[in-house]
Protein backbone atom coordinates (compact mmCIF):
# COMPACT_ATOMS: atom_id res chain seq x y z
CA UNK A 1 0.00 0.00 0.00
CA UNK A 2 1.38 3.42 -1.04
CA UNK A 3 0.59 5.92 1.67
CA UNK A 4 0.64 9.72 1.52
CA UNK A 5 4.12 9.92 3.00
CA UNK A 6 5.48 7.57 0.33
CA UNK A 7 3.84 9.64 -2.44
CA UNK A 8 5.32 12.82 -0.98
CA UNK A 9 8.83 11.29 -0.77
CA UNK A 10 8.67 10.01 -4.35
CA UNK A 11 7.44 13.28 -5.78
CA UNK A 12 9.96 15.25 -3.76
CA UNK A 13 12.81 13.03 -4.89
CA UNK A 14 11.81 13.32 -8.52
CA UNK A 15 11.58 17.11 -8.23
CA UNK A 16 14.92 17.39 -6.41
CA UNK A 17 13.15 18.93 -3.41
CA UNK A 18 13.92 16.30 -0.75
CA UNK A 19 16.27 17.08 2.11
CA UNK A 20 19.18 14.61 2.67
CA UNK A 21 17.18 12.95 5.45
CA UNK A 22 14.14 12.62 3.20
CA UNK A 23 16.30 11.18 0.42
CA UNK A 24 17.59 8.51 2.84
CA UNK A 25 13.99 7.74 3.87
CA UNK A 26 13.04 7.49 0.19
CA UNK A 27 15.93 5.06 -0.53
CA UNK A 28 14.81 2.83 2.35
CA UNK A 29 11.26 2.91 1.05
CA UNK A 30 12.30 1.70 -2.39
CA UNK A 31 14.49 -1.03 -0.94
CA UNK A 32 11.66 -2.36 1.18
CA UNK A 33 8.72 -2.21 -1.25
CA UNK A 34 8.29 -3.61 -4.77
CA UNK A 35 5.04 -1.72 -5.02
CA UNK A 36 6.80 1.57 -4.19
CA UNK A 37 9.48 0.84 -6.82
CA UNK A 38 6.84 0.13 -9.47
CA UNK A 39 4.94 3.27 -8.55
CA UNK A 40 8.10 5.37 -8.68
CA UNK A 41 9.00 3.98 -12.10
CA UNK A 42 5.58 5.03 -13.37
CA UNK A 43 6.12 8.49 -11.98
CA UNK A 44 9.52 8.72 -13.66
CA UNK A 45 8.00 7.65 -16.99
CA UNK A 46 5.36 10.37 -16.69
CA UNK A 47 8.05 12.88 -15.76
CA UNK A 48 10.00 11.92 -18.90
CA UNK A 49 6.94 12.31 -21.10
CA UNK A 50 6.15 15.74 -19.71
CA UNK A 51 9.74 16.88 -20.10
CA UNK A 52 9.81 15.55 -23.65
CA UNK A 53 6.75 17.50 -24.73
CA UNK A 54 9.04 20.16 -26.16
CA UNK A 55 8.80 23.84 -26.89
CA UNK A 56 6.35 25.38 -29.31
CA UNK A 57 7.72 28.24 -31.37
CA UNK A 58 5.74 31.49 -31.11
CA UNK A 59 4.39 33.05 -34.34
CA UNK A 60 7.11 34.94 -36.20
CA UNK A 61 5.33 38.28 -36.01
CA UNK A 62 4.44 38.08 -32.33
CA UNK A 63 7.36 40.20 -31.11
CA UNK A 64 6.69 42.89 -33.71
CA UNK A 65 3.03 42.90 -32.70
CA UNK A 66 3.92 43.31 -29.04
CA UNK A 67 6.43 46.07 -29.69
CA UNK A 68 4.13 47.93 -32.06
CA UNK A 69 1.58 48.12 -29.25
CA UNK A 70 4.01 49.08 -26.51
CA UNK A 71 7.16 50.91 -27.57
CA UNK A 72 6.89 53.86 -29.94
CA UNK A 73 8.51 51.90 -32.78
CA UNK A 74 8.88 48.20 -33.64
CA UNK A 75 12.15 46.40 -32.96
CA UNK A 76 14.48 47.59 -35.61
CA UNK A 77 18.04 47.15 -36.60
CA UNK A 78 19.58 50.50 -37.30
CA UNK A 79 21.89 50.30 -40.24
CA UNK A 80 23.94 52.63 -42.34
CA UNK A 81 22.06 53.97 -45.28
CA UNK A 82 23.07 54.66 -48.81
CA UNK A 83 21.78 57.25 -51.24
CA UNK A 84 20.77 55.54 -54.47
CA UNK A 85 20.03 57.56 -57.57
CA UNK A 86 19.34 56.08 -61.01
CA UNK A 87 22.16 56.35 -63.55
CA UNK A 88 20.39 58.81 -65.82
CA UNK A 89 19.89 61.16 -62.89
CA UNK A 90 23.43 60.64 -61.68
CA UNK A 91 24.77 61.72 -65.05
CA UNK A 92 22.91 64.98 -64.70
CA UNK A 93 23.39 65.36 -60.94
CA UNK A 94 26.39 63.82 -59.27
CA UNK A 95 26.01 64.76 -55.58
CA UNK A 96 28.91 67.18 -55.62
CA UNK A 97 27.67 68.84 -58.80
CA UNK A 98 24.13 68.89 -57.45
CA UNK A 99 25.12 70.65 -54.26
CA UNK A 100 27.31 73.07 -56.20
CA UNK A 101 24.40 73.70 -58.55
CA UNK A 102 22.02 74.20 -55.63
CA UNK A 103 24.46 76.56 -53.96
CA UNK A 104 24.82 78.46 -57.22
CA UNK A 105 21.06 78.74 -57.67
CA UNK A 106 20.62 79.86 -54.09
CA UNK A 107 23.38 82.47 -54.43
CA UNK A 108 21.86 83.65 -57.71
CA UNK A 109 18.38 83.93 -56.15
CA UNK A 110 19.74 85.91 -53.19
CA UNK A 111 21.69 88.25 -55.51
CA UNK A 112 18.64 88.65 -57.75
CA UNK A 113 16.41 89.29 -54.75
CA UNK A 114 18.78 91.91 -53.40
CA UNK A 115 19.09 93.62 -56.77
CA UNK A 116 15.38 93.51 -57.51
CA UNK A 117 14.24 94.27 -53.96
CA UNK A 118 12.27 90.98 -53.68
CA UNK A 119 11.32 89.19 -50.51
CA UNK A 120 13.94 86.43 -50.49
CA UNK A 121 11.94 83.98 -48.29
CA UNK A 122 11.85 80.70 -50.26
CA UNK A 123 8.31 79.50 -50.98
CA UNK A 124 8.63 76.82 -53.67
CA UNK A 125 11.34 74.89 -55.44
CA UNK A 126 12.77 76.51 -58.53
CA UNK A 127 11.18 75.15 -61.70
CA UNK A 128 14.59 74.18 -62.99
CA UNK A 129 15.00 71.69 -60.14
CA UNK A 130 11.64 69.97 -60.34
CA UNK A 131 11.90 66.24 -60.83
CA UNK A 132 15.17 65.91 -58.97
CA UNK A 133 15.96 64.99 -55.38
CA UNK A 134 16.92 68.57 -54.81
CA UNK A 135 13.37 69.65 -55.56
CA UNK A 136 12.33 67.86 -52.43
CA UNK A 137 15.22 69.07 -50.37
CA UNK A 138 14.40 72.67 -51.36
CA UNK A 139 10.63 72.31 -51.06
CA UNK A 140 9.37 74.11 -47.97
CA UNK A 141 6.49 71.83 -46.90
CA UNK A 142 4.61 68.81 -48.17
CA UNK A 143 1.18 69.82 -49.44
CA UNK A 144 -0.42 66.62 -48.21
CA UNK A 145 0.64 63.43 -46.47
CA UNK A 146 -0.82 59.98 -45.98
CA UNK A 147 0.10 57.72 -43.08
CA UNK A 148 0.91 54.13 -44.01
CA UNK A 149 0.75 51.20 -41.63
CA UNK A 150 -0.02 47.59 -42.34
CA UNK A 151 0.76 44.42 -40.50
CA UNK A 152 1.61 41.10 -42.07
CA UNK A 153 2.24 37.71 -40.48
CA UNK A 154 5.93 38.26 -41.31
CA UNK A 155 6.25 41.84 -40.12
CA UNK A 156 5.16 45.42 -40.32
CA UNK A 157 5.32 48.41 -42.69
CA UNK A 158 4.81 51.90 -41.37
CA UNK A 159 5.59 55.44 -42.38
CA UNK A 160 4.14 58.17 -44.56
CA UNK A 161 3.82 59.29 -48.14
CA UNK A 162 4.15 63.06 -48.63
CA UNK A 163 3.07 64.89 -51.75
CA UNK A 164 4.17 68.29 -53.05
CA UNK A 165 2.62 68.85 -56.46
CA UNK A 166 3.83 66.13 -58.78
CA UNK A 167 6.50 64.95 -56.31
CA UNK A 168 6.06 62.17 -53.80
CA UNK A 169 8.36 61.21 -50.99
CA UNK A 170 7.89 57.90 -49.15
CA UNK A 171 9.38 57.50 -45.66
CA UNK A 172 8.92 53.85 -44.79
CA UNK A 173 10.12 51.57 -42.01
CA UNK A 174 9.88 47.95 -43.03
CA UNK A 175 10.32 45.21 -40.43
CA UNK A 176 10.19 41.59 -41.53
CA UNK A 177 11.34 38.36 -39.91
CA UNK A 178 13.09 37.10 -43.01
CA UNK A 179 13.89 38.12 -46.58
CA UNK A 180 11.13 39.99 -48.35
CA UNK A 181 10.72 42.11 -51.44
CA UNK A 182 9.54 45.69 -51.13
CA UNK A 183 7.65 46.71 -54.27
CA UNK A 184 6.39 50.19 -55.13
CA UNK A 185 3.97 50.41 -58.04
CA UNK A 186 2.95 53.58 -59.79
CA UNK A 187 1.88 54.72 -63.26
CA UNK A 188 4.14 54.31 -66.26
CA UNK A 189 4.51 58.06 -66.54
CA UNK A 190 5.96 58.34 -63.03
CA UNK A 191 9.72 58.66 -62.66
CA UNK A 192 11.81 57.09 -59.92
CA UNK A 193 14.10 59.89 -58.69
CA UNK A 194 16.07 58.25 -55.92
CA UNK A 195 16.19 56.15 -52.82
CA UNK A 196 17.87 56.27 -49.44
CA UNK A 197 18.07 52.66 -48.24
CA UNK A 198 19.89 50.42 -45.78
CA UNK A 199 23.24 49.29 -47.18
CA UNK A 200 22.17 45.71 -47.68
CA UNK A 201 19.30 46.67 -49.98
CA UNK A 202 21.27 48.53 -52.63
CA UNK A 203 22.60 45.58 -54.63
CA UNK A 204 19.08 44.30 -55.23
CA UNK A 205 17.45 47.48 -56.43
CA UNK A 206 15.46 46.99 -59.62
CA UNK A 207 13.70 49.95 -61.22
CA UNK A 208 11.48 49.24 -64.21
CA UNK A 209 8.96 51.38 -66.05
CA UNK A 210 6.15 51.42 -63.53
CA UNK A 211 7.61 49.93 -60.40
CA UNK A 212 10.61 49.79 -58.08
CA UNK A 213 11.61 46.53 -56.39
CA UNK A 214 14.22 45.95 -53.76
CA UNK A 215 15.15 43.06 -51.55
CA UNK A 216 14.72 43.60 -47.86
CA UNK A 217 15.62 41.64 -44.74
CA UNK A 218 15.17 42.39 -41.06
CA UNK A 219 14.38 46.00 -40.34
CA UNK A 220 15.23 49.08 -42.35
CA UNK A 221 14.27 52.67 -43.05
CA UNK A 222 13.71 53.77 -46.65
CA UNK A 223 13.15 57.13 -48.28
CA UNK A 224 11.96 56.97 -51.89
CA UNK A 225 11.54 59.94 -54.23
CA UNK A 226 9.15 59.76 -57.18
CA UNK A 227 7.81 62.41 -59.51
CA UNK A 228 5.39 62.79 -62.37
CA UNK A 229 6.79 64.78 -65.35
CA UNK A 230 3.19 65.47 -66.38
CA UNK A 231 2.87 67.66 -63.31
CA UNK A 232 0.08 65.75 -61.51
CA UNK A 233 -0.01 63.93 -58.18
CA UNK A 234 -0.28 60.15 -58.56
CA UNK A 235 -1.33 57.09 -56.52
CA UNK A 236 1.24 54.58 -55.27
CA UNK A 237 0.80 50.95 -54.26
CA UNK A 238 3.17 49.62 -51.60
CA UNK A 239 3.64 45.85 -51.46
CA UNK A 240 5.75 43.58 -49.31
CA UNK A 241 6.15 40.03 -50.62
CA UNK A 242 7.40 37.24 -48.38
CA UNK A 243 9.44 34.18 -49.31
CA UNK A 244 6.33 32.19 -50.23
CA UNK A 245 5.36 34.82 -52.80
CA UNK A 246 2.44 36.09 -50.70
CA UNK A 247 2.21 39.87 -50.91
CA UNK A 248 0.58 42.37 -48.60
CA UNK A 249 -0.33 45.71 -50.11
CA UNK A 250 -1.61 49.15 -49.28
CA UNK A 251 -2.54 51.83 -51.81
CA UNK A 252 -1.92 55.50 -51.22
CA UNK A 253 -3.85 58.13 -53.11
CA UNK A 254 -2.85 61.81 -53.06
CA UNK A 255 -6.53 62.77 -52.67
CA UNK A 256 -8.18 65.94 -53.94
CA UNK B 1 23.86 36.79 -13.24
CA UNK B 2 20.61 36.65 -15.19
CA UNK B 3 18.46 37.82 -12.27
CA UNK B 4 20.62 40.91 -11.77
CA UNK B 5 20.61 41.51 -15.48
CA UNK B 6 16.81 41.22 -15.48
CA UNK B 7 16.53 43.80 -12.73
CA UNK B 8 18.77 46.22 -14.58
CA UNK B 9 16.74 45.73 -17.74
CA UNK B 10 13.49 46.29 -15.83
CA UNK B 11 14.86 49.45 -14.22
CA UNK B 12 15.99 50.81 -17.59
CA UNK B 13 12.68 49.90 -19.22
CA UNK B 14 10.77 51.62 -16.39
CA UNK B 15 12.77 54.78 -17.15
CA UNK B 16 11.56 54.62 -20.73
CA UNK B 17 14.44 52.78 -22.37
CA UNK B 18 12.66 50.98 -25.20
CA UNK B 19 15.68 48.85 -26.06
CA UNK B 20 15.59 47.41 -22.53
CA UNK B 21 11.91 46.57 -22.91
CA UNK B 22 12.59 44.93 -26.25
CA UNK B 23 15.30 42.83 -24.56
CA UNK B 24 12.79 41.69 -21.92
CA UNK B 25 10.31 40.72 -24.64
CA UNK B 26 13.02 38.87 -26.54
CA UNK B 27 14.11 37.00 -23.41
CA UNK B 28 10.66 35.91 -22.19
CA UNK B 29 8.47 35.81 -25.29
CA UNK B 30 8.95 32.09 -26.01
CA UNK B 31 8.58 30.87 -22.45
CA UNK B 32 5.45 32.93 -21.83
CA UNK B 33 3.98 31.88 -25.16
CA UNK B 34 4.61 28.22 -24.25
CA UNK B 35 3.07 28.57 -20.81
CA UNK B 36 0.03 30.27 -22.34
CA UNK B 37 -0.20 27.60 -25.01
CA UNK B 38 -0.04 24.77 -22.46
CA UNK B 39 -2.73 26.39 -20.33
CA UNK B 40 -5.04 27.66 -23.09
CA UNK B 41 -4.28 25.03 -25.74
CA UNK B 42 -4.97 27.21 -28.79
CA UNK B 43 -1.98 28.80 -30.59
CA UNK B 44 -3.89 31.98 -31.47
CA UNK B 45 -5.15 32.33 -27.92
CA UNK B 46 -1.59 31.80 -26.67
CA UNK B 47 -0.36 34.61 -28.93
CA UNK B 48 -3.14 36.92 -27.71
CA UNK B 49 -2.36 36.07 -24.09
CA UNK B 50 1.38 36.68 -24.62
CA UNK B 51 0.65 40.02 -26.24
CA UNK B 52 -1.66 41.06 -23.39
CA UNK B 53 0.95 40.00 -20.84
CA UNK B 54 3.65 42.21 -22.33
CA UNK B 55 1.29 45.15 -22.74
CA UNK B 56 0.44 44.84 -19.02
CA UNK B 57 4.12 44.46 -18.14
CA UNK B 58 4.94 47.59 -20.14
CA UNK B 59 2.23 49.59 -18.38
CA UNK B 60 3.06 48.27 -14.91
CA UNK B 61 6.84 48.45 -15.08
CA UNK B 62 6.77 51.44 -12.76
CA UNK B 63 5.17 49.28 -10.05
CA UNK B 64 7.64 46.39 -10.33
CA UNK B 65 9.44 45.80 -7.03
CA UNK B 66 13.07 44.84 -7.80
CA UNK B 67 13.34 42.92 -4.53
CA UNK B 68 11.39 40.19 -6.39
CA UNK B 69 12.67 38.25 -9.38
CA UNK B 70 11.50 39.70 -12.67
CA UNK B 71 10.52 36.28 -14.04
CA UNK B 72 8.28 35.60 -11.01
CA UNK B 73 6.50 38.87 -11.62
CA UNK B 74 6.17 38.22 -15.36
CA UNK B 75 4.98 34.64 -14.87
CA UNK B 76 2.43 35.72 -12.28
CA UNK B 77 0.96 38.18 -14.77
CA UNK B 78 1.08 35.48 -17.47
CA UNK B 79 -0.64 32.83 -15.34
CA UNK B 80 -3.40 35.23 -14.30
CA UNK B 81 -3.90 36.33 -17.88
CA UNK B 82 -4.03 32.73 -19.12
CA UNK B 83 -6.47 31.64 -16.40
CA UNK B 84 -8.76 34.57 -17.11
CA UNK B 85 -8.60 33.82 -20.82
CA UNK B 86 -9.44 30.14 -20.32
CA UNK B 87 -12.33 31.00 -18.04
CA UNK B 88 -13.72 33.35 -20.67
CA UNK B 89 -13.03 31.23 -23.75
CA UNK B 90 -11.44 27.80 -23.96
CA UNK B 91 -11.18 25.85 -27.14
CA UNK B 92 -9.37 22.88 -28.64
CA UNK B 93 -7.38 22.50 -31.86
CA UNK B 94 -6.02 19.50 -33.70
CA UNK B 95 -2.39 18.42 -33.75
CA UNK B 96 -2.14 19.37 -37.45
CA UNK B 97 -2.32 23.02 -36.53
CA UNK B 98 0.83 22.65 -34.49
CA UNK B 99 2.88 21.09 -37.27
CA UNK B 100 3.72 24.36 -38.94
CA UNK B 101 4.75 25.93 -35.67
CA UNK B 102 7.46 23.65 -34.38
CA UNK B 103 11.11 24.39 -35.15
CA UNK B 104 12.41 20.86 -35.72
CA UNK B 105 12.74 18.62 -38.79
CA UNK B 106 9.46 17.24 -40.18
CA UNK B 107 10.08 13.65 -39.01
CA UNK B 108 11.07 14.69 -35.50
CA UNK B 109 8.22 17.14 -35.55
CA UNK B 110 5.55 14.54 -36.21
CA UNK B 111 6.79 12.12 -33.55
CA UNK B 112 7.24 14.83 -31.00
CA UNK B 113 3.96 16.50 -31.77
CA UNK B 114 2.04 13.25 -31.51
CA UNK B 115 3.60 12.78 -28.08
CA UNK B 116 3.12 16.41 -27.26
CA UNK B 117 -0.50 16.30 -28.37
CA UNK B 118 -1.29 13.36 -26.13
CA UNK B 119 0.30 15.22 -23.24
CA UNK B 120 -1.58 18.35 -24.20
CA UNK B 121 -4.89 16.51 -24.37
CA UNK B 122 -4.19 14.99 -20.99
CA UNK B 123 -3.31 18.41 -19.58
CA UNK B 124 -6.61 19.79 -20.81
CA UNK B 125 -8.44 17.17 -18.77
CA UNK B 126 -6.95 18.53 -15.57
CA UNK B 127 -8.63 21.28 -13.62
CA UNK B 128 -7.18 24.71 -14.40
CA UNK B 129 -5.55 24.85 -10.93
CA UNK B 130 -3.77 21.53 -11.47
CA UNK B 131 -2.84 22.41 -15.03
CA UNK B 132 -1.21 25.68 -13.96
CA UNK B 133 0.98 23.91 -11.40
CA UNK B 134 2.07 21.29 -13.95
CA UNK B 135 2.85 23.97 -16.54
CA UNK B 136 4.90 25.98 -14.06
CA UNK B 137 6.78 22.86 -13.02
CA UNK B 138 7.47 21.30 -16.42
CA UNK B 139 7.34 24.07 -18.96
CA UNK B 140 8.72 26.92 -16.89
CA UNK B 141 10.90 24.62 -14.78
CA UNK B 142 10.16 26.30 -11.47
CA UNK B 143 10.79 24.94 -7.98
CA UNK B 144 8.01 24.43 -5.43
CA UNK B 145 8.88 27.76 -3.77
CA UNK B 146 8.87 29.60 -7.10
CA UNK B 147 5.55 28.01 -8.11
CA UNK B 148 4.15 29.05 -4.75
CA UNK B 149 5.27 32.63 -5.40
CA UNK B 150 3.98 32.79 -8.98
CA UNK B 151 0.66 31.03 -8.38
CA UNK B 152 0.10 32.77 -5.05
CA UNK B 153 -0.56 29.56 -3.13
CA UNK B 154 1.25 27.98 -0.16
CA UNK B 155 4.07 25.54 -0.93
CA UNK B 156 2.07 22.75 0.69
CA UNK B 157 -0.74 23.37 -1.79
CA UNK B 158 1.78 23.34 -4.65
CA UNK B 159 2.93 19.90 -3.57
CA UNK B 160 -0.53 18.45 -3.11
CA UNK B 161 -1.77 19.86 -6.43
CA UNK B 162 1.30 18.59 -8.27
CA UNK B 163 1.02 15.11 -6.76
CA UNK B 164 -2.70 14.91 -7.54
CA UNK B 165 -2.13 16.23 -11.05
CA UNK B 166 0.49 13.55 -11.68
CA UNK B 167 -1.83 10.85 -10.42
CA UNK B 168 -4.55 12.07 -12.71
CA UNK B 169 -2.21 12.45 -15.71
CA UNK B 170 -0.94 8.90 -15.22
CA UNK B 171 -4.48 7.59 -15.36
CA UNK B 172 -5.46 9.72 -18.37
CA UNK B 173 -2.39 8.70 -20.36
CA UNK B 174 -2.89 5.03 -19.51
CA UNK B 175 -6.50 5.28 -20.69
CA UNK B 176 -5.36 7.01 -23.90
CA UNK B 177 -2.98 4.15 -24.63
CA UNK B 178 -5.67 1.54 -24.10
CA UNK B 179 -7.96 3.20 -26.65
Amino acid sequence: MIDDRAVELMNGEMDGENSPAESREFAQLLESSDEARAYYEELLALDGRLQGAGTVKPPRDLRARILSKTTRAPARRRSRRTLLIPDNLLEAFSPRLAYAFAAGVAAGLVAFALLAGWDATPTAPADALRGSLLAWELASEAESAREVQFEMPEGLVEGRVSYAGPHARLDLTVTTDGPAELVLRYGEQVRFDGLVAPDDADSHLNVVESETRLMHSGSGDYVVYLSNPRGEPFPIEILVCGEGGVCYAESVDPGP
Amino acid sequence: MRADDDKKLAARAARGDERAFEAIVERYETVIYNAAYRIARDPDDAADITQSVFIKVYRKLGTYDPSYKLFSWLYRIAVNEAINHVKKHGRMVAVEEELGRSSESPATDVARLERSDRIQQALMELTIEHRVVVVLKYFLELSYAEISDVAGIPEKTVKSRLFSARQRLKRILTDQERQ
